[in-house]
Parts: C-alpha cells; sequence; structure tokens
C-alpha cells in the first residue's frame, strides 16, 4: 500500500483562496478536492431589502475582475421584471462595456497569468525579463480595457455608470475618439496573440465535457441568448432553475453545480467557443485554425488560445460599435418598479452567470439568487485534475503539482466569486 | 534628457523589430500594425511625478489618494496623477519618466500611521507589505515587471503609509490621516529639491 498525497496550499495565480488536494493510492488517483476556503460573502442576503435600482452597483462590488458581468446579469433580470426593452444603440453600448471587460480579464490571464506555466516561468516578472515586449504588450492590451470599462462604467474599478434601462451618462463623441485610436492598436495586438498563443508548447489532455453556454441568433454570445449545451440541451435563459442545481460540498465553500440528472458540465470560453464558432466572423474563424484550433476545442490546456480569439472578438466588436458611436439623445429608458421575478444569464469573462431577482411592486428586493460560473465549473475542475494526474502518475511529486496548477488555470476560476452562502449549525445542549 | 528609449507600443514608429532583439515568441515584429498606441508625449526630464496610488472606498486604502489630493493645490498642473494601482497602469504611466514619487497604503505590521520611504531604485520593495491580491498585479509587481523590462525610472521613491482598517465604507483611521498631512508636507519638500521641479508636466496626456 502506497500513499502519495500532492498538496497544493495556496493556490497562486487564482483570484482568491484556495488549495488543492489529490490523494493517490497504489497509483491509482484515489480522490481530488479543489478547496475553497475564501470567507463566504453573504451578497446575497444582503440584497435583500435594498431598492431593485442598486443591485447593478452592489453586485459590482462581488468582483475586482469582473464587475461588468455581475451588473449585466442584474440589470436584465431587473429589466425583465420591469417589462423594460434598451433601443439598439444603448444596447450596443452594453456590449462594449462588456467588451472592456473581456479584454481586461482575457488579456491579463493570457500573458500574465497563464502564459507562465506554458514557458516555464514562475511568474509573470520572471518572464517579463526574457519576453520584455511581449508583457509590455500584455499590459497596454489590458490598459485599452481599463480605458473602455473606465470611459463606459465611470471608473476602472467596480463600475458605476450601468442603471436599471440603460446608463447614467453617455460619454461624448470626443471623449470616445482616442478610445478608437488605442482599438485600433490593439486590433493588431490582439491578433498577434491569437497566433502567439497558438505556438505555445501544448500539453495533451481531452475532456469529454457537456459545454453549456448562450447562444444568441446572430452574436457570438454576451449580454443574451439561449442556454444550449454540447449534448441537446436548449432553453430560455429563465429557465435555468429547471435544469441546474446547486450543491453544498463540505470540502468547500462554495456550492457546486450540476445539470439536473446529468452532472458535471462546464461554462468559459472553451464552451461559448465550441457553441459558437459559428458566430465568429470568418476572419476569426481563419485565424483560430491558423492557431491550431478547430470549430470545437476539448483540450482545456488550449483555452489559452480560445481566450485570445476571445480578446480579438471583444476588440473587433467594441471597435465596431464605438467608430460609428453618436450618443443617444437619452442615457437610460424611464422605469417604474413593479412586482416580479426576473431572470437573467450573460456570458462572464470565465462563463455563463445567472442571477435571480423578486421585487415587491416598491421595488425592494425580496431575494437574489447569483450563480457564478467559477461554482458550475468545480466539479469540471476536479474531475480534470483527477483524469491529467491519473495520465501522469510517473512524474515527480514537483512536477505533478505544477501541472495540476496548470490544469486549474484552464479555468481562470475566481474563487471569490464563487464563495458563497454556508450553512451554519449551532448545537447547544 | 530621459535616459530610456521608448521602444514605441504598436512599434510603428520605429519600424517592425527595428533595433530590438527579437525572438521566436517576440511580439514585437508581429505587432507592428498600421496604428501605434497613442502614448504620452515626450515628457521632460527631472520634474518628479507624484502618483497616488489608493482605492476610495476602502478605508485607509485613500491614504495615497489623499496626499495625491492634497499636493494638486501645491505643484505645478500635470505633477500629480492618481492611479488604482494596476500594474498596467503604472509600467505604461512612469515608463517615460525620469523622477517618480509614489505613495500607497502597506500593510507591515507596523503601528498604524507610520510612514516608510523606500528608495526603489536601491532596492526591492517588501512585496508582502503592498500586495492586494493573487489575481491583481499592482505596485510591488509594477515596479518588478518594469525593472524587468529596463524602464525602471531611475529615480523611484515609495512612500508607504501604515494603515489601521480597508473594510468597504470606513472612514479613514485618525493615525493615518496624521501621516497623510506628514507625507504631504515630506513630498512637498523633496520635490522643491528636484531641479526645474514641477515645472513641465502638463504636457502628459491627460488621464482618461
Amino acid at each position: 500500500m502506497k500513499t502519495r498525497t500532492i498538496k497544493v496550499d495556496q493556490l497562486a495565480r487564482v483570484e482568491g483562496e484556495g488549495a488543492l488536494h489529490v490523494r493517490i493510492r497504489n497509483e491509482r488517483v484515489e480522490e481530488v478536492q479543489l478547496r475553497i476556503f475564501e470567507p463566504p460573502r453573504f451578497f446575497e442576503a444582503l440584497l435583500r431589502g435594498r431598492r431593485f435600482s442598486e443591485a447593478p452597483d452592489i453586485t459590482a462590488r462581488i468582483c475586482g475582475i469582473c464587475p461588468v458581468a455581475y451588473q449585466m446579469s442584474a440589470v436584465h433580470a431587473m429589466e425583465q421584471i420591469l417589462g423594460v426593452e434598451l433601443d439598439a444603440p444603448l444596447r450596443d453600448l452594453r456590449r462594449v462595456l462588456y467588451c472592456g471587460e473581456w479584454i481586461e480579464s482575457h488579456g491579463l490571464h493570457v500573458y500574465m497569468l497563464h502564459a507562465p506555466d506554458f514557458l516555464g516561468y514562475e511568474s509573470a516578472i520572471h518572464m517579463a525579463a526574457d519576453h520584455g515586449e511581449t508583457v509590455r504588450m500584455a499590459l497596454a492590451l489590458k490598459k485599452v480595457g481599463n480605458e473602455i470599462v473606465a470611459l463606459f462604467g465611470g471608473r476602472e474599478i467596480h463600475p458605476i455608470n450601468v442603471c436599471v434601462g440603460g446608463f447614467y451618462r453617455l460619454p461624448s463623441r470626443a471623449e470616445v475618439a482616442p478610445l478608437v485610436e488605442r482599438l485600433r492598436w490593439a486590433r493588431q495586438a490582439a491578433r498577434d496573440t491569437v497566433l502567439w498563443a497558438g505556438s505555445l508548447p501544448m500539453p495533451e489532455l481531452h475532456g469529454d465535457y457537456e459545454y453549456v453556454a448562450l447562444r444568441h441568433p446572430h452574436e457570438y454570445p454576451m449580454n443574451e441568448g439561449r442556454i444550449v449545451s454540447s449534448r441537446g440541451l436548449d432553453i430560455a435563459a429563465d429557465q435555468f432553475e429547471e435544469c441546474f442545481e446547486e450543491i453544498h460540498i463540505p470540502h468547500s465553500n462554495a456550492l457546486h453545480c450540476a445539470l439536473k440528472g446529468r452532472g458535471a458540465y462546464l461554462v468559459g470560453p472553451l464552451a461559448r467557443y465550441s457553441l459558437n464558432f459559428d458566430r465568429l466572423s470568418p476572419e476569426i474563424q481563419d485565424l483560430a485554425h491558423q492557431a491550431g484550433l478547430g470549430p470545437v476545442v476539448t483540450n482545456p490546456f488550449q483555452s489559452i488560445i480560445v481566450r485570445a480569439v476571445e480578446l480579438l472578438h471583444a476588440v473587433e466588436e467594441a471597435l465596431r460599435i464605438l467608430e460609428a458611436y453618436t450618443p443617444s439623445a437619452a442615457p437610460r429608458v424611464p422605469v417604474t418598479p413593479r412586482a416580479g421575478v426576473g431572470r437573467a444569464c450573460t456570458e462572464a469573462p470565465r462563463g455563463m452567470l445567472f442571477h435571480r431577482y423578486q421585487i415587491d411592486d416598491e421595488g425592494t428586493i425580496e431575494t437574489a439568487r447569483i450563480v457564478p460560473p467559477t461554482s458550475q465549473n468545480q466539479r469540471t475542475i476536479e474531475n480534470d485534475v483527477a483524469a491529467f494526474v491519473a495520465q501522469h502518475l510517473s512524474l515527480p511529486d514537483a512536477g505533478l503539482q505544477w501541472h495540476c496548477e496548470q490544469a486549474i488555470r484552464n479555468y481562470d476560476p475566481c474563487i471569490s466569486c464563487a464563495t458563497h452562502f454556508l450553512k451554519l449549525t449551532v448545537e447547544r445542549r | 534628457m530621459s535616459g530610456k528609449q521608448h521602444s514605441g507600443w504598436g512599434m510603428g514608429d520605429e519600424g517592425p523589430g527595428e533595433g530590438r532583439p527579437s525572438g521566436p515568441r517576440n511580439l514585437s515584429e508581429g505587432a507592428s500594425g498600421d496604428q501605434p498606441l497613442p502614448h504620452p508625449s515626450s515628457p521632460t526630464p527631472h520634474a518628479p511625478l507624484v502618483i497616488g496610488v489608493g482605492n476610495r472606498l476602502r478605508g485607509d486604502d485613500a491614504a495615497g489618494l489623499l496626499v495625491a489630493d492634497l499636493l494638486k493645490g501645491k505643484l505645478a498642473e500635470g505633477a500629480v496623477v492618481t492611479s488604482d494601482g494596476d500594474a498596467a497602469d503604472l509600467v505604461i504611466l512612469w515608463e517615460e519618466v525620469d523622477s517618480v514619487i509614489v505613495i500607497d497604503a502597506m500593510v507591515s505590521g507596523r503601528v498604524p500611521g507610520t510612514v516608510v520611504r523606500h528608495d526603489v531604485a536601491a532596492e526591492s520593495l517588501p512585496v508582502a507589505a503592498f500586495a492586494t491580491s493573487s489575481h491583481h498585479f499592482g505596485l510591488a509587481e509594477a515596479l518588478e515587471i518594469s525593472r524587468a523590462l529596463g524602464t525602471l525610472p531611475s529615480r523611484l521613491v515609495v512612500y508607504g503609509i501604515e494603515v489601521e482598517a480597508t473594510s468597504l465604507g470606513t472612514p479613514l483611521s485618525p493615525q493615518v490621516v496624521d501621516a497623510v498631512h506628514r507625507v504631504v508636507d515630506a513630498v512637498a519638500v523633496e520635490v522643491a529639491r528636484e531641479p526645474a521641479a514641477g515645472s513641465s508636466l502638463a504636457s502628459r496626456r491627460p488621464r482618461p
């Protein structure tokens, strides 16, 4: 009987406090646990009793990396309750803001968090000494994303300019002009990023995942669409709760998600891309092929290339909309509270993000439910690590640990977002 | 004159890869798009750029921003800027500047309100004291990335102000407010000692 234990007590280059525990007995993987000990956040509880109009600003505080995603799912759910429809220009600007977040998040992850794994560096700082121009370009790309979020979101971190019904203020054409110039630079930088990511040495691992993502009739999904899966699921976004369930697992402060009756599934770039390849422009599809991707990607390590493809898409989409930008006469449509339940899914950089709110006829929030992408992926991350370790048992512990961390970073997990309500029972005698 | 050569973001200003080493994974060649990324116009040497770093929503973490606010009335226009501390912002902000003074909150275990002056050109910043998140590249990372890139300003001083509380929505603690005023005075003196102090940064690109 021989037992090996691989422990990573503090995962680096992921957001939040998490650990990994792998137990191998007699050369078989016995258990893999992604332990999330980031403390519970109680956001759903603190939304209760607040005004419907506060939800986008409160939920934007959940995450410093993807606040726009939280704002978007929140306003869409509220607008569903209030029966509000945005006109095309306002809808486009929401998309621009979301593109800004995708550029920031994917730019950071591709180069600064994930690439060091592929190139054998401990961190992006170590990588900068040998790949200076690459790191400079990465920072400049990320900054373009920051600038979009700052201009349309009102500030870089935890933006405050999105409201139920539209925006509080729209920037002038003069404010947008320098951003258009920088996006033109970013387009070429993002094209180069796709090919560069395609040139990285790529570990082999193929997952048999059920991919889940939004799908829109014309667009690569971001703000809206039906929920579809690679195994035939096709439901409206507001049917999420009928088909998905959350389960509390003892080793994690995040809830695990599962498709009812089917089990683990995967959200995020791999799923979005594989279910929506035909929604990318022909030029981007061609570049993806040049970078070694087919229309469906099953190697999770190739997520770095897929993120680069999505980064390019976000740059082109923001550029397309902003080149034709003229501020609308009204930055928002008027809203009047009424009682109801609203549900919305949007595509955060890390995957589908579900919100549900119930408000009363005064507009006070009675209940809120938030299902972030990392908790949806947690079970698949554990399955992936188990599969990868099973294939590489001959590696020494240090090498195995390196690859396990790299496998986790394939999902760019945002642990603070995933940390959820923790049930507390006090027994008194 | 600035000793640092700006090697271009889009590289279009110099032509693809010209005059720079370019390895197989070096993006400098491919990125020679038709549109170079606009960058700050030529800085004037010697004028220190003062950067206040922090988050106004998080109690004492606003200290660096408050120092910047108070210095804006005392120093030349454009000589004082604020930042949320994102490494992408900082690395680009100071890459063409010879002399920089940064003010940021720190958590080093000292008595709240303690001010520590680090000369970063001489030694690395203690990363742990200025780290904020495992997923965020902040001041300490920005310094080390700039050092690796060879774009660290030749003179870079960081004033760290030890914080007491950085919870969301809390007011500044009194010791930290005292420290803010002490740092304002110290930075004003330090800037006044520099030749051509504060004369010139008005030509910098305005921040969005």
